[in-house]
């Protein structure tokens, strides 16, 4: 059973209007790197992935395959992510909370162990406001492993952070993808640092989307888009 | 003329759109409050208390200097134009002014200017910046981690902020009358204490209820509507502040109306 299916999805808006019905799987275990210059609908790929938006036809399933499920899906995302009206502890313990996955007391001790292995206990406290992108970002990799949803969708996770912080956010996103538990679908504006992670790689352009299989499967491209990608690097 | 009337059929229509989508808010809010599980009801506690600290205890201060002030020059222009005014009306009108109707009145209008053009502004910024997309990608509601806990925070600072003016504006009226008459601060509080009726306390918690449920939830809710830019934010605030005021009046005018008819 897959974690995440899309079955003959219709997206919706004019992005990806001339897009055919749309079919992908995302098995346990399984990263998919989602690439593409900016504007062509990445997000809207990752929102329907995560269930913030309906397609206009056709269904997108999330299950649990591991049958915990109360958290089915987390989100990682560049802009922000968090409550403002919560510190960095409680933004993180909010979803296994919510979903009565863990009780108040066994996720802030979670938590707190999840901060202190990132680094970032010193932060707990604080609002994501008083942080710089780095820590709200690494608040949001503590709230998914807190969480432990069964898939995780990260819109470009590593950029507007530093590079030490980078190289923990992709360590822990190879963590995840290597216990066998957890689909990543990752997007990125660079493939660089996903090159090693990815399993398949998913090209959006104005009204279509390309699947590579691994990073073979993309050096092996003639294509001039993916090319240029590849060639940025 | 034809014009007038189709802006008029849109602007009722709009209108009518806004009530509906406000009431659903509402509504969804009461559920939330109702099924949330125990230990959500901890978390929710610990953000209300950040939002009561925002909302009414950084507000005290320039609510404590608004109230004595307004006490003070409401009482000398009683004496002034009222020049009879016997002494053992003082406490009725400081009760009858500030404590019955401006005190919840011009809190409310800070609280708007304070916490409800702030309401708006960070949860429109929220909506950019896709932290409730992250909320409902975890499946978590929103509405019960977002909006209820600033609205049962504006309720909560509404009842603070409505007694620290109650009782400074009150002071500021025994201020002056202590002041321009030979009449004793315990005669005054005596007066004040007899002319406070259990309709004025009732009205107190009445209108802390009505005037931060009502400002809170427009304000959130306008904030709500923004979509895509950050140009759609100071149009989300003007939107808060005039709902917020227009809709604070009416409700002070019906419940003014309410009371003279009682």
């Amino acid at each position: 059973m897959s974690l995440l299916e899309f079955k003959k999805v219709v997206f919706p808006g004019p992005l990806f209007s001339g897009c055919p019905p749309f079919d992908l799987a995302l098995e346990a275990g399984e990263c998919l790197v989602l690439f593409g210059r900016a504007g062509v609908g990445k997000e809207l790929v990752l929102k329907l992935a995560a269930g913030i938006l309906a397609p206009e036809a056709g269904e997108v399933l999330t299950r649990d395959a591991r049958g915990k499920g109360p958290v089915p899906a987390g989100y990682i995302s560049h802009k922000g992510g968090l409550l403002n009206n919560m510190s960095l502890l409680q933004n993180s313990m909010l979803p296994a909370v919510f979903h009565g996955a863990l009780s108040l007391r066994a996720a802030e001790k979670r938590a707190k162990a999840v901060f202190d292995e990132l680094g970032i206990a010193g932060l707990a406290a604080r609002l994501p406001s008083m942080v710089t992108a780095s820590g709200r970002m690494l608040a949001q990799v503590a709230r998914a492993l807190v969480a432990e949803p069964a898939l995780i969708v990260a819109d470009q996770p590593l950029s507007d952070i530093d590079p030490e912080t980078a190289r923990t956010v992709r360590r822990l996103l190879a963590r995840l993808k290597a216990d066998g538990r957890t689909g990543l679908l990752v997007s990125a504006g660079n493939i660089g640092p996903f090159l090693g992670l990815g399993d398949r790689f998913l090209l959006a352009r104005r009204g279509r989307l390309d699947i590579f299989e691994g990073k073979a499967g993309l050096s092996a491209s003639a294509d001039p888009e993916v090319r240029s990608f590849l060639t940025e690097e | 003329m034809l014009g007038l009337l189709v802006r008029l059929g849109a602007w009722t229509r709009l209108s009518l759109s806004h009530v509906g989508n406000l009431a659903e808010l509402f509504w969804l809010l009461a559920k939330a409050l109702v099924f949330l599980k125990r230990p959500n009801l901890k978390l929710l506690f610990k953000i209300i208390l950040v939002q009561v600290r925002f909302s009414g205890m950084d507000a005290i201060f320039l609510v404590a200097v608004i109230a004595t002030l307004i006490g003070a020059i409401s009482i000398m222009q009683a004496f002034s134009i009222l020049t009879s005014l016997a002494d053992d009306m003082v406490g009725t009108f400081l009760v009858g002014v500030i404590v019955r109707e401006l005190g919840p009145l011009v809190t409310g209008v800070v609280l708007i200017g304070r916490s409800g053009t702030a309401m708006a502004t960070e949860i429109g910024s929220m909506r950019l910046n896709g932290e409730i997309d992250a909320l409902l990608a975890y499946r978590v509601d929103p509405l019960a981690f977002v909006v209820l806990p600033r609205v049962l925070g504006a309720v909560l600072s509404m009842f603070v902020l409505i007694s620290v003016f109650d009782l400074m504006g009150v002071f500021g009226g025994f201020a002056v009358s202590a002041t321009l008459t030979d009449i004793s601060f315990t005669l005054l509080q005596s007066r004040v204490l007899s002319a406070l009726s259990n309709i004025d306390l009732l009205l107190f918690a009445v209108k802390a209820v009505l005037f931060g449920t009502a400002i809170a939830m427009l304000s959130c809710y306008f904030g709500l509507q923004v979509q895509r830019s950050p140009t759609e934010l100071p149009r989300a605030v003007t939107h808060a502040v005039v709902s917020a005021l227009t809709v604070l009046f009416i409700i002070d005018g019906i419940l003014a109306v309410g009371v003279y008819l009682i």
